[in-house]
């Protein structure tokens, strides 16, 4: 058994150490905030690339500053597939726990109601991927980003705007905009700490 | 002779069996995460193990001469890159002796 703990930790390490230069934060935060900044915009466009592209942009980026400083490592597929299974079983039991409160204690048919809670809907989205970050790396940062982003929701959802919008887009571009600083932050302190190694990657 | 002792002296006789290769504490290590990852290259298993370069290359060509392991040279951005991963049989070896250990251990 315990040799069993020790290689999951040992999986979990590997894990974390390879996600430790904060751009998955910094790609997640700028499709957020393009997705709340550019929402009524013909620029909208450029958020579809953006999503369809973040990965290779990730990739391209770490290909030039992640690898040549901690290495690179590839994972099982089968373990990423089965967590992705695990986030969209999660994601279902949002769209549903959410649906069934709107039944209860509103009016499904009534658009303006659905507008009033997106934030909350979002915010509650987000938990998935910031858990299934969680369980496979064991870094704290993400239950932080998780909890952060449902009382952001909570609290766009319950205050009343002008507009019916508006909460959706303010949840968007703060919850994106702090995942985009912490991000960037996160980069840079990552590039201080790994200078480039001189052995290369022989 | 008890029966009991008899099974006892079979598990502890099973440490002779232990693959000796593989038991070696820095190479434990590099079959550990090589086991928990599809590939990993050489700079990644530098910095996981804190091997030196060196101390990593000569018990990887050990294990690759073993057929334990699976080295690729290939060139990235004009610069070499060495990719490692556990081969069929080293995952089997790796398997192996984690049973024996955990029959001798508990």
């Amino acid at each position: 058994m315990t040799q069993n703990i020790n290689l999951k930790e040992i999986e979990k390490k590997a894990y974390r150490d390879s996600q430790q230069d904060g751009l998955m934060e910094v790609m997640m935060g700028l499709i957020l905030m393009t997705f709340g900044g550019f929402f009524y915009s013909p620029v909208f466009a450029f958020y579809i690339l953006l999503i369809v592209f973040a990965g290779r942009i990730v990739e391209f980026i770490r290909r030039r500053y992640t690898h040549p400083r901690i290495g690179f490592v590839k994972f099982h597929k089968d373990d990423s597939k089965d967590a992705l299974t695990g986030v969209f079983l999660f994601e279902v039991t949002v769209i549903v726990i959410m649906f069934t409160l709107i039944s209860l204690f509103g009016n499904v048919k009534d658009y303006s109601q659905w507008v009033d809670w997106a934030p909350l809907f979002f915010g509650m989205i987000l938990v998935g991927p910031f858990a299934h970050a969680q369980s496979r790396s064991g870094n704290v940062r993400y239950t932080g980003y998780a909890i952060l982003s449902v009382i952001l929701g909570l609290f766009f959802s319950l205050t009343e705007f002008a507009s019916g919008s508006t909460g959706l887009i303010l949840y968007l571009v703060l919850m994106g905009g702090f995942l985009f600083i912490s991000g960037l932050f996160i980069f840079a302190m990552f590039l201080r700490r790994y200078p480039l190694a001189t052995t290369g990657g022989a | 002779m008890p029966v009991s002792d008899s099974g006892s002296n079979k598990e502890l006789q099973s440490i002779a069996g232990i693959d000796r290769l593989i038991h070696e504490p820095a190479r434990l290590m590099i079959m550990a995460y090589l086991y928990v990852v599809e590939s990993a290259d050489f700079l990644f298993l530098m910095r996981q193990t804190g091997l030196t370069p060196g101390n990593l290359s000569s018990h990887t060509s050990k294990l690759e001469a073993a057929g334990y392991i699976e080295i690729v040279k290939e060139f990235v951005d004009r610069k070499p890159h060495t990719m490692l991963r556990l081969t069929d049989a080293g995952m089997g070896a790796f398997q192996e002796y984690r049973e024996r250990m955990m029959k001798v251990l508990g």
